[in-house]
């Protein structure tokens, strides 16, 4: 017993940030960085007959976190674990584009990866948030894990951060376009808060992994749909 | 056709001609729906597009249907339109949240190069729609004469804010019944001194004061950064 207490003393400090007021910045939706007009598939999914029923947008929810959720959180939870003053990510660049497929996917999240390092470069004027690696943008969750690095958030939270991002995105949009309750919504972001703490509790270990090793478990469907959503003339998102 | 060289001059607005400000002009064009924004962004550039190195982002509530019209009006080289996505909230993409317009911009005045003028087409919204300073230098409110003479009467912050009040299709008064001389004199009242033109994009010179005064920013911009 005693044992154990102990190391949990010793572990807690690490799963704690040192800098609370701004994880909660980026925990945050009204940070201006274009989050408001991308619906995480959402938009294409309200397609799919039955979405406006509230038990079938959640069930899609819980397959998002575990597909396109997991791998954005554990690449930005593996970004804020990065070593030295100014890190070369065009290997996590690599590994992130390999598992998607999907050119509009790519376009997409290095779309809000360059708003949201435009944004923080403002906000957080730090050094090491330079595209230089990257040139068309780093990837969302990597431009995320940059920041979070600078700030002190930790692996866990900044894990936590993407995926609360993933449930409140769609879980908004899902409110502008079908209507739904928006309290029926803010309940079921509550209930997916288990999952959600459940994958970040393994950002420790993806913040040390060879990238090579990070989750790569995506979903096709998502990647054909993204690609489908790319294709019409008429969006009210951006994906 | 037009007389902006020899009365004004040639502005040195390029990008690369301006120190310690790296980008061209952003002219915003706000209003409601239907108030004729497409239209004078449209008619802005066919009267610019000969002087000036344009670009145009749009903010339809649908993606694409403000610049699909414009490419199809042929206002301007394709490549020079590029529309944004708004997440069904026009107001927020030019006010709240601007990053896919700052992104947008940056990426077409980079690729294009040599732009001096970014105009950037508000999706059609209500009244308190105002474009964020951090996005424009400058921005143009629109209205309609048959869309309520008591508007320019009810005010908020596009009406009373814009550096430009237009109150658009005064050709079609008589048939609504709208008081467009009353609509300036209560525009007035709100605006501060700032100007108000009462028009019709519709006449073939309709835009011609817009775009004089669209120059005479832009030369007073040019000046300012000199």
């Amino acid at each position: 017993m005693h044992a154990e207490t102990s190391s949990q003393r010793a572990v807690a400090p690490r799963s704690t940030s040192a800098g609370l007021s701004s994880l909660l910045m980026l925990a945050d939706g009204r940070l201006p960085v274009g989050a408001h007009a991308n619906s995480g598939g959402v938009e294409w999914a309200c397609r799919i007959d039955g979405m406006d029923d509230p038990e079938v947008m959640e069930s899609w929810m819980r397959a998002r976190l575990g597909t396109v959720g997991l791998i954005d959180a554990a690449f930005a939870a593996a970004t804020v674990g990065q070593l030295g003053a100014r890190p070369d990510l065009s290997l996590l660049d690599a590994e992130l584009s390999a598992r998607m497929v999907g050119e509009r996917s790519r376009l997409v999240s290095r779309q809000l990866g360059r708003q949201f390092a435009r944004a923080a470069r403002r906000i957080w004027p730090h050094p090491p948030n330079d595209d230089s690696d990257t040139p068309d943008g780093p990837y969302a969750p990597i431009a995320l894990g940059m920041t979070a690095r600078v700030l002190g958030v930790s692996p866990t939270e900044v894990a936590a951060v993407v995926l609360h991002h993933n449930v409140a995105t769609g879980g908004t949009a899902a409110v502008r376009l079908l209507g739904l309750d928006p309290l029926e919504i803010a309940g079921m972001q509550a209930r997916l808060g288990d999952v959600i703490d459940t994958i970040a509790r393994q950002a420790d270990q993806w913040a040390t992994d060879d990238p090579a090793n990070l989750p790569s478990r995506n979903s096709p469907l998502a990647e054909v749909l993204a690609e489908e959503h790319g294709t019409w003339s008429s969006r009210l998102f951006l994906a | 056709m037009h007389d902006f060289h020899d009365t004004a001059g040639t502005p040195s607005v390029t990008a690369a001609g301006l120190p310690g400000v790296n980008r061209p002009f952003r002219l915003g064009v706000g209003g409601p729906v239907g108030s004729g924004k497409t239209t004078l962004v449209g008619e802005l550039c066919r009267s610019l597009r000969d002087v000036l190195s344009i670009a145009v982002i749009t903010n339809d509530i649908f993606t694409s249907e403000d610049a699909d019209a414009l490419r199809e009006a042929e206002v301007l080289p394709l490549e020079r339109i590029v529309a944004v996505e708004t997440g069904c909230c026009p107001h927020t993409a030019i006010r709240d949240d601007i990053a896919s317009n700052l992104d947008a911009a940056e990426q077409l005045e980079q690729r294009i190069g040599d732009v001096e003028l970014t105009l950037i087409e508000s999706g059609g919204d209500n009244l308190t729609a105002i474009f964020s300073q951090g996005l424009v230098d400058a921005q143009i409110f629109v209205l309609d004469t048959a869309g309520g003479d008591d508007v320019p009467r009810k005010g908020g912050p596009g009406v009373a804010s814009a550096d430009l009040l237009i109150i658009n299709k005064v050709d079609l008064a008589p048939y609504v019944g709208s008081d467009v001389a009353q609509m300036v004199v209560d525009a007035d009242e709100r605006r501060g001194g700032r100007p108000t033109m009462a028009i019709s994009l519709r006449d073939s010179d309709g835009v011609e004061p817009v775009a004089k005064w669209v120059w005479a920013r832009l030369l007073k911009l040019s000046d300012a950064r000199a």
